[in-house]
């Protein structure tokens, strides 16, 4: 019988398998119809997520800081207060000697200078309430004199600058505290320092255990210096250079001797959804739980396991816009921009019973782009300097691994730092 | 299958109708490429879903570099090498089983069956490579990074692979196809 192999047969055979069409199995595009959908909604979910969770931080960082400024007016309680408002308004009151409370009506006051100290009485403009204004006859001056002269300084220089106290229910300490931030005007330019946790994982497998039931977010730390214009009042643009460290630890992975041998491990080590994973040492092989579990049939069973951090040192260039608001008498910011960040650092640490070794992540991207968005809260610290706190979620606009596509990686930090004007 | 640029714009802007089309004219070719790889029918059904649903949300990296069918194709079989890496020891079981599960397959070619059967009967690496030179046309060194082997280990599990399906089809020259699928 004719040898049904030859030449013309290889050649036919692979031309036919070429051309290979085979209807698929029904309901597989109504199955990839819903993952499209699916993906839709995960993304929206991870972004209200991210916006939650810099929600949440920014809510604990502000009830703090409320919780402390309550508790240093407390031991000032006998003293009185005076808003923005009432500031304002005795820049229109020619009377220099004479305070007066347009809204709450609490306080008038009038300047008795032959005595050293004396309780004010109420002028009978309106009535007083509940307050009592207790005004030492140095302070009175003190209050007065720079704003007829002078505008309002920036912020407080310290706590005398606020000099009076009112004692009601509302806190007026933050109040004072905006018509003092008006420094921030167009045109001027600001420079800061900051220092961050950051927390960074990726996208992939966060609602599915897709390969990455192995796979944790990893925290590290990072710092950026960033240079701040105000376009106008509201508007501000930043950019800058930070630096930054990424990753994900992984768990279950395997070292085992170079004598292994078999199929099912010849093509690849151990691999994450970042890329594979590749040692220096070229006397072991790094395997994970599905190497390991088909080498039993294979030469080498012994082998010890391990777990490993992916860790991506990033030196980062961010452009961001920020809108300025006042709450209460602080300053927040709103920020959003992308950033350009290059690649400086690949490292993978092992580290498991009496063996420590290290090697990299292959496939990864040089260059990657991001998404941030920030809110900032500018607290006056000291003379011309604020303290920043600045909660910040970013995430990248491609795949950090060049082989596997869903891997977009994310971070959130909170930069604390100091701004200082130029 | 020539696709206009309106009709890649419509996907790149999410366009259901246009994916649905996309997917009818395109599917069967790509089911093929899939059971070439997996082997089996089941791995192949999930080499597709992921496969296709990759290909719609990265069409906008879609430069017109090439012909469209090509970027999927390419997308389909990077998407079949990472299952591949992701399920090997699940693909080794199931290895087994796909010489049952291949006759199974409809509307296909009787002699396509066979061939298709052969080659899904090679060992997971000579298989890869075979599908990758012989079939899509990758050079060895494309093939050697892809699967993270040197080049001249691609040319021996090539070599291997062809001398593996030769001796298979002189061995069964004695058998009908009929019999043989059966």
């Amino acid at each position: 019988m004719k040898s049904l192999y030859d030449n013309q047969h290889e050649a036919e055979m692979i031309e036919r398998l070429k051309s290979l069409e085979i209807t698929p199995p029904q309901g597989s595009w109504d199955d990839i119809q819903n993952t499209l959908k699916l993906k839709r909604k995960r993304s929206i979910v991870i972004l209200s997520s991210l916006a939650t969770a810099a929600t949440v931080a920014l809510f604990f960082t502000i009830s703090g800081i409320n919780l402390l400024t309550n508790n240093n007016n407390s031991t000032n309680q006998d003293l009185v207060a005076i808003s923005k408002s009432k500031i304002e308004r005795i820049e229109s009151v020619k009377n220099p000697n004479r305070i007066i409370d347009n809204q709450n009506m609490v306080i008038t006051s009038e300047r008795e200078s032959k005595s050293n100290s004396f309780a004010v009485e109420s002028e009978k403009i309106q009535p007083v309430e509940e307050s009592k204004v207790i005004i030492s006859q140095e302070e009175v001056p003190e209050l007065i004199q720079p704003i007829q002269n002078k505008p309002l300084k920036s912020y407080p220089q310290s706590k005398d600058d606020i000099s009076c106290i009112t004692k009601t229910k509302q806190n007026y300490a933050s109040l004072a505290l905006v018509s003092k931030n008006e420094s921030k005007r167009k045109g001027e330019w600001f420079i800061s320092a900051s220092g961050f946790p950051v927390y960074s994982f990726h996208t992939a497998g966060i609602f599915k255990k897709d390969g990455t039931q192995n796979e944790r977010g990893m925290m590290s730390w990072g710092g950026s210096v960033s240079v701040l214009y105000n376009l106008s009042k509201s508007f501000s643009i930043e950019g800058g250079i930070s630096y930054s460290k990424v990753g994900e630890l992984e768990k279950n992975l395997y070292i085992a001797g170079t004598n292994l041998r078999g199929p099912a491990i010849v093509t690849n080590g151990a691999s994450s959804t970042y890329g594979n994973l590749t040692l220096s040492d070229d006397n072991y092989r790094l395997l994970d739980a599905e190497d390991v579990s088909s080498v039993q049939s294979l030469v080498a069973t012994n082998y010890t396991k391990v777990s490993g951090s992916q860790q991506f040192k990033y030196i980062e260039i961010p452009i961001l816009f920020a809108k300025r608001f006042y709450y209460r008498g602080y300053k927040f910011s709103l920020k959003g921009g992308f950033s350009e960040s290059i690649l400086i650092g690949n490292k993978l640490d092992l580290k498991g019973d009496k063996i420590s070794l290290s090697g990299k992540t292959a496939g990864m991207d040089k260059y990657s782009s991001s998404a941030i968005a920030a809110i900032s809260l500018s607290i006056p610290l000291l003379n011309k300097v604020n303290l920043l706190i600045e909660p910040n979620a970013r995430i990248g606009l491609k795949s950090l691994s060049t082989s596997y596509g869903k891997s977009y990686p994310f971070a959130s930090y909170i930069k604390f730092g100091v701004e200082v004007p130029l | 299958m020539k696709y206009s640029k309106d009709f890649i714009d419509r996907l790149k802007r999410g366009d259901r109708g246009a994916q649905h089309i996309l997917y009818d004219s395109i599917s069967a070719k790509m089911y093929g490429v899939c059971m070439r790889y997996s082997g089996n029918s089941d791995l192949a059904k999930d080499i597709l879903h992921d496969g296709f649903v990759k290909v719609f949300t990265s069409v906008k990296a879609y430069r017109g570099e090439g012909s469209f069918e090509g970027w999927v194709r390419k997308i389909i079989v990077n998407t079949a090498l990472e299952f591949l890496r992701q399920r090997r020891n699940i693909e080794e079981v199931e290895l087994n089983q796909a010489s049952f599960k291949v006759v199974e397959i409809a509307n296909v070619e009787y002699d396509i069956k066979f061939f298709l059967k052969i080659v899904s009967e090679l060992p997971l690496q000579y298989r890869t490579v075979f599908n990758l030179y012989a079939i899509d046309e990758y050079s060895h060194s494309e093939i050697a990074e892809m699967l993270n082997i040197t080049e001249s280990t691609s040319k021996s599990n090539y070599s291997r692979a062809k001398a593996i399906l030769r001796d298979k089809l002189e061995k069964l020259v004695d058998f009908k196809y009929e019999e043989f699928i059966r």
